[in-house]
C-alpha cells in the first residue's frame, strides 16, 4: 500500500511500508543530482533499503545522473536492499540501453508493480540436504500421488 | 530530348492528400543522406541517365555536395523559390518532355515507360501513383511550363493523367522508413543495392574500410568507404556504417545506421537507432537525443566530398528533442 509524503523540497515521495518511491526529476543533471542524492542518501543508509525510482518525468540525463543511479544501486545492494526503476521515459530508456546499464537495473512499467515486486512472498530457505525442487514442489512422492 | 528537374528541399507539396510527404521531412533530407554508399538523389539521377534523360537540373534551397553533381549532364541550381526556379529550368530545356521530381521518396519507376505513357495519353501532365497514393513525380509537356510562373501552380491547376507504378517505393517519411530502405537494400528487395563488394553472403564492404581481426560482421551488414571497425565489435541485423565512420572497441551495432563521418564510442550498445555526429534517433522509442560527450558520439571531420547532410536533416525530425550534456564513463 502506498502512502504519500512530501520530501523536504516538495518532491513527491511515496512510502509503502519499507518501500520508498521517489520521483527522479526531469533534468537529471549535475545540479539536480546533488539535491536528489541529499534526499536519497539517508534512505540508502537504512537497513535493507528498498527504493523505487520513478522515471516518467526524466527528459535529460547527465553523466552524473547515470553514475548516481549506479551508485545508489550499489549502496542499496551493500545493505541487502535493492533499488528498482519504474516508468522509464523513452529518453531515459534509450540512454540506459546505449550505455549498457539498462540490464543492471530491474525496471517496471509502473511504481505499483515495482513496489509489489518487493513485497512478493519469499520462498522459504531450503536445507542443504533437500532436493532443489523441494522449496516449490515439496515432497516428490506427494506430488506424484496427487497427479 | 528529355529533361528532368529534381527539387530538393521544398516544404510545399502539390496537394495534401494521401501519398505526400508530411512537412517534417518534405525538405528531402533523407533523400540526400548517404545510404549503402550513395544517396537516393544519386540513385534517382542514375536511373534518369540510364532511362535516356538528356539533361538534369537539381534545384535546392541550400548548397550541398554530392558526387553525382559532377556528371556532365547534371546541373545544380540554388534558389530560394524552388518551384519558380524549377519552372525556369524546365523552360530552358529544349525538350519534348520534362520529368519533374520533388525529392522525398525513393521510387523505382520505369522512366521510359512513364514517358511513353505520358506521350500516349496526350495530356500535358502525367502524375505517377502507386497503390498507396500519389507520388511527387510528374511528366510534363514543356508547353505548360512558363519560366516566370511557379511550377507548383501549374501542377495545381492542370489536369493530369495517372501513371500507376508498381515498382518499389519507400516514402522516407520517418527514420523508420530510412532504416527500412537500408534493410530492403541489403536484403535485395529493391534495386537500392550497396555500393560495395559482397565479401560473403550479406556482408558488404566498401573500398578502404578497415576491420580488426576480432570484429564480427554478421549478415546482413554494410561497411562504407574508409570506415573502421575496432576489435571485439559486433555489427549485425541489417546495420550500415557509412563512409568514414568509426566504431570503437567492443561496441555492438544492431539494426542501426551509422551515417557518414560519425564516431561511435567504446563499449556501447547501439540498437534500433540512427546516429550521425552527435545526434541519435532511436527508431523504436521515437526519441531524438543530442549527445555532447565526444567519448560516446561525435562527428568526424572529413574534407572529402560527401553527400550533403546538413543541420536540416536533424532539425526536421519531429521527435522529442533531449539535450544530454555528457555520458558516464562507468557502468559498462
Amino acid at each position: 500500500m502506498l502512502r504519500a509524503a512530501n520530501s523536504k523540497r516538495g518532491k513527491k515521495m511515496l512510502t509503502s511500508g519499507p518501500v520508498v518511491v521517489m520521483q527522479v526529476p526531469e533534468q537529471f543533471n549535475a545540479g539536480e543530482v546533488r539535491k536528489f542524492m541529499d534526499e536519497l542518501s539517508p534512505l540508502l543508509e537504512s537497513n535493507r533499503p528498498r527504493i523505487v525510482l520513478e522515471c516518467s518525468q526524466v527528459r535529460s540525463v547527465d553523466s552524473t545522473g547515470v553514475e548516481a543511479l549506479l551508485q545508489c544501486l550499489e549502496e542499496a545492494l551493500k545493505r541487502d536492499g535493492d533499488l528498482k526503476l519504474a516508468a522509464l521515459s523513452p529518453e531515459a530508456e534509450v540512454i540506459l540501453e546505449l550505455m549498457r546499464v539498462a540490464r543492471v537495473f530491474e525496471s517496471f512499467p509502473t511504481s505499483e508493480e515495482a513496489v509489489r515486486s518487493f513485497n512478493a512472498i519469499p520462498v522459504d530457505p531450503v536445507s542443504q540436504d533437500a532436493p532443489w525442487y523441494s522449496a516449490v514442489f515439496g515432497d516428490l512422492r506427494a506430488v506424484k500421488e496427487a497427479s | 530530348m528529355v529533361g528532368a528537374v529534381v527539387i530538393v528541399g521544398s516544404n510545399e507539396t502539390a496537394g495534401g492528400e494521401k501519398g505526400l510527404s508530411p512537412s517534417n521531412v518534405s525538405s528531402g533530407s533523407f533523400a540526400c543522406v548517404e545510404l549503402l554508399g550513395r544517396t537516393v538523389l544519386g540513385r534517382i539521377i542514375e536511373d534518369f541517365l540510364r532511362g535516356g534523360v538528356d539533361s538534369i537540373a537539381v534545384v535546392a534551397s541550400v548548397p550541398f555536395t554530392s558526387a553525382v553533381l559532377g556528371h556532365e549532364k547534371v546541373g545544380f541550381f540554388a534558389a530560394q523559390n524552388l518551384w519558380l526556379e524549377a519552372a525556369k529550368r524546365a523552360a530552358s530545356f529544349e525538350a519534348e518532355s520534362v520529368l519533374l521530381v520533388r525529392l522525398g521518396a525513393y521510387v523505382e519507376l520505369d522512366v521510359a515507360d512513364l514517358l511513353q505513357f505520358h506521350r500516349d495519353q496526350g495530356k500535358r501532365l502525367t502524375r505517377a501513383w502507386t497503390d498507396q497514393g500519389k507520388l511527387e513525380w510528374w511528366a510534363i509537356d514543356p508547353t505548360v511550363v512558363q519560366a516566370n510562373r511557379e511550377l507548383l501552380s501549374v501542377l495545381h491547376t492542370q489536369a493530369a493523367s495517372r501513371y500507376l507504378s508498381r515498382g518499389y517505393v519507400n516514402r522516407l517519411e520517418s527514420p523508420r522508413d530510412l532504416r527500412q530502405l537500408v534493410v530492403d537494400g541489403l536484403g535485395g528487395r529493391c534495386h537500392f543495392r550497396p555500393q560495395a563488394v559482397e565479401v560473403k553472403p550479406g556482408v558488404w564492404i566498401a573500398q578502404g574500410s578497415e576491420i580488426e581481426r576480432s570484429a564480427r560482421l554478421v549478415a546482413p551488414v554494410y561497411l562504407g568507404r574508409h570506415s573502421k571497425v575496432a576489435d571485439q565489435c559486433l555489427i549485425t541485423r541489417g546495420s550500415n556504417v557509412e563512409s568514414n565512420s568509426q566504431v570503437d572497441y567492443g561496441t555492438v551495432i544492431e539494426d542501426s545506421t551509422v551515417l557518414a563521418n560519425t564516431y561511435v564510442g567504446i563499449g556501447l550498445d547501439l540498437s534500433h537507432s540512427i546516429v550521425q555526429g552527435d545526434n541519435l534517433v532511436h527508431v523504436q522509442h521515437g526519441v531524438r537525443l543530442k549527445i555532447s560527450d565526444p567519448v560516446v558520439l561525435r562527428p568526424i571531420r572529413d574534407n572529402r566530398v560527401r553527400a550533403g547532410v546538413d543541420g536540416s536533416f536533424w532539425a526536421n525530425l519531429e521527435v522529442r528533442n533531449v539535450a544530454m550534456s555528457s555520458m558516464p564513463k562507468t557502468g559498462q
